[in-house]
């Protein structure tokens, strides 16, 4: 296979560069925040077990309600800064959207951790954010956590213990993922958006699915 | 005992001012201490706020205590990119800007979209560890935020929540304990 001329590389290089740049920068403008992936991956087929509020776990996928949203978040209760942080982001988010387009938005919570977060801690977690309109989930195997995590490009990591009291951090991408009623990750916000942005970007998706 | 009462007033009043104006020019402020609702479940929360150095020498924070009742210990942490720091552009953790948190704020001192820019691979992966101090060089201020520096508290007592509030005392290097009360938010 002959090499690559450097020009090509270096060309490649710097449309990708520019490419993910733009992404970033337009939201700056009147665009909507976070970004948009082409092709859009979907939600379909990726089952989780959902603990909230239920005697048993039941399965259930992210895909919300019709004409509905859903703002689904890969995370683990013993996260102190980014996990919470989003989780009340959402929450004010909603409050933003007032009673009708607040009903119509699901909150998905999706354990990385599930050796740790088991239903009870994941339910009492997520009932001090969240009073209803909530998913507590958890995957069922590790294949299913897996398929999940690779179709929408979660990354995630346990770290090293500890030595001194055994706790361990989980690195992972801090995104929340929003799924229209079709199933569609239409967009994806990083950690850092503000509770307007994600009221802004949930509206918007209430608003062309209605109808 | 009436006609002294202007002059207690008085006396407690000016204690108050003197109180008031003892860490002034010259000396580090503690703004904006804050933390974010959390459940006591997991055991975890988070503490931000800024330190401003007025003074000429430089100093560092090196850790801080809350009272039992709120955690059991509280440990300075950052969060890092993992892979900046795997390809060794981070070397020194205290020294190393791994998020590029610096230029990732907007002017108001948030956490901007570009802080977590996708790489070829996806998004940042964001990991969390202790440091054992952080630079407050003289004539900066240097802010804790949500992606980048935080106060762990560990071993929550209780809930976190919002209106609440609680005391928190911090130990510099050079200038020694500050106390602030650390508000709980719903917003950071």
């Amino acid at each position: 296979m002959p090499n690559r001329p450097p020009w090509l590389v270096i060309t490649v290089v710097s449309i990708a560069a520019a490419v993910a740049v733009s992404a970033l920068l337009l939201p700056r403008g009147s665009e909507l925040p976070g970004i948009v992936r082409d092709p859009a991956p979907t939600v379909l087929g990726l089952i989780f077990d959902d603990v909230w509020e239920r005697e048993q776990a039941v399965p259930v996928d992210l895909v919300p309600g019709p004409g509905g949203v859903t703002a689904a978040y890969f995370g683990y209760l013993s996260c102190p800064d980014m996990c919470p942080l989003t989780m009340g982001d959402l929450r004010r988010a909603r409050q933003l959207l007032g009673d009708e387009l607040a009903d119509r938005t699901t909150v998905a919570f999706v354990t990385l951790d599930p050796a740790r977060d088991g239903p009870e801690e994941l339910q009492r977690y997520l009932g001090l954010f969240f009073d209803r309109g909530v998913l507590a989930l958890t995957a069922p195997d590790e294949t299913s956590l897996e398929a999940a995590v690779e179709r929408l490009g979660v990354r995630y990591e346990l770290q090293e213990p500890d030595p001194d009291d055994g706790r361990y951090e989980v690195a992972h991408s801090a995104i929340t993922y929003v799924i229209d009623d079709r199933g569609v990750v239409v967009r994806e916000l990083p950690f850092g958006t503000t509770p307007e942005e994600y009221a802004t970007v949930l509206r918007s998706v209430l608003d062309d699915r209605q109808g | 005992m009436r006609h002294h009462r202007p002059l207690i007033v008085a006396l407690v009043t000016l204690t108050l001012v003197v109180a008031a104006c003892g860490r002034g020019e010259g000396e580090l402020e503690v703004l904006d201490a804050r933390s974010r609702m959390s459940p006591m479940l997991t055991g975890v929360g988070a503490v931000y706020l800024d330190v401003g150095n007025d003074s000429e020498v430089d100093d560092q924070l090196l850790g801080a205590t809350v009272d039992p009742s709120v955690a059991a210990r509280v440990e300075l942490h950052e969060t890092f990119d993992v892979e900046a720091e795997d390809q060794g552009m981070g070397e020194d953790a205290e020294e190393a800007d791994p998020m590029g948190e610096h230029d990732a704020m907007d002017d108001d001192g948030e956490m901007g979209h570009d802080a977590m820019a996708p790489s070829p691979e996806g998004f940042a992966m964001m990991g969390m560890r202790e440091i054992e101090a952080l630079d407050i060089p003289a004539g900066e201020t240097v802010s804790l935020v949500p992606g980048g520096y935080h106060l762990m508290l560990l071993e929550l007592a209780d809930d976190l929540a919002p209106g609440e509030t609680f005391e928190l005392t911090l130990t510099f290097a050079s200038a020694g304990e500050v106390t602030v009360n650390v508000e709980v938010r719903e917003d950071v």
